[in-house]
């Protein structure tokens, strides 16, 4: 009696135990899941100027210029006066996310320092992309 | 009669299999969607002025290089190629050691020449100032 359902027993542990891969694969999800920023991609791709001392950063909000100098954020163009706002909202939605700015190599100077300024006043650490 | 109701609860164990295939989805969606951008950035921000700052004082120590409106630059009011700025500057430098270097782009110049500018300074390790001239 004894014996036949230790056997039984030997029988069930051989099959596949999934509990260390699920513990190893939530880890994993739930690792990605926090680690993983939302990035509104901005619609356009403009060229951006060369540089040899720029750094990797992670974005969060970007804003592209293009050439045109249209300010371009989460695929709409948007004016000067009204890119405030709108980076104001991405701001409260992923506060500590850092900036990028992405101008275009033709794009004005002004256009894109007007906008760093803007984004540095909010207390968001903004860089200027390059390739 | 005990054996067989341990029978029953062996064979109500949760099926996880539906799960885990939610799961392994999700993780994959994660998985690629982390490394999907790659983004590489120079740092425009401006110092914080000094405190009691004396504009007269630090124009006299300072190097002046200006992009103009159609992408001419000039240091000190010579004129120079944007590509041969640093070196210019540099020759200045030996001359007037320790001297801050303004950056004056004109808000009509290119975006690339403000980039490439401040890097070209940066890599060389002097702090530099950006001002915008609007007109």
């Amino acid at each position: 009696m004894a014996r036949r359902s230790r056997v039984a027993v030997e029988a069930e542990d051989t099959e596949l135990n999934m509990t260390p891969m699920l513990d190893v694969v939530f880890i994993l999800l739930i690792f990605f899941i926090v680690t993983s920023v939302f990035v509104k991609a901005p619609g356009i791709e403009p060229n951006k100027p060369e540089a040899v001392t720029d750094v990797d950063l992670p974005p969060g909000i970007i804003v592209a210029i293009s050439r045109d100098n249209e300010i371009w954020i989460d695929k709409m163009p948007y004016d000067i006066n009204e890119v405030r706002s709108v980076i104001m909202a991405l701001r409260d939605e992923n506060p500590k996310a850092p900036g990028m700015i992405q101008g275009d190599a033709e794009a004005e100077a002004g256009i894109v320092m007007q906008v760093q300024e803007l984004m540095s006043d909010l207390g968001i650490d903004t860089r200027v992309a390059t390739q | 009669m005990r054996r067989r109701v341990r029978h029953g609860g062996d064979d109500a164990d949760v099926d996880m299999t539906p799960m885990l295939d939610i799961v392994f989805i999700m993780l994959i969606f994660f998985i690629v969607t982390a490394t999907f951008l790659d983004e590489t950035g120079i740092d425009l921000t401006q110092p914080p002025p000094p405190p009691n700052d004396d504009p007269n004082d630090s124009k006299a120590s300072a190097i002046a290089v200006y992009v103009d409106g159609k992408n001419r630059c000039s240091v000190d009011g010579r004129g120079a190629e944007c590509d041969r700025v640093s070196l210019a500057v540099e020759g200045i430098l030996a001359d007037k050691p320790g001297a801050s270097i303004i950056l004056k782009v004109h808000e009509e110049a290119d975006n690339q020449y403000l980039v490439g500018l401040k890097d070209s300074f940066d890599q060389r390790e002097w702090t530099s100032k950006i001002e915008i001239i609007k007109g």
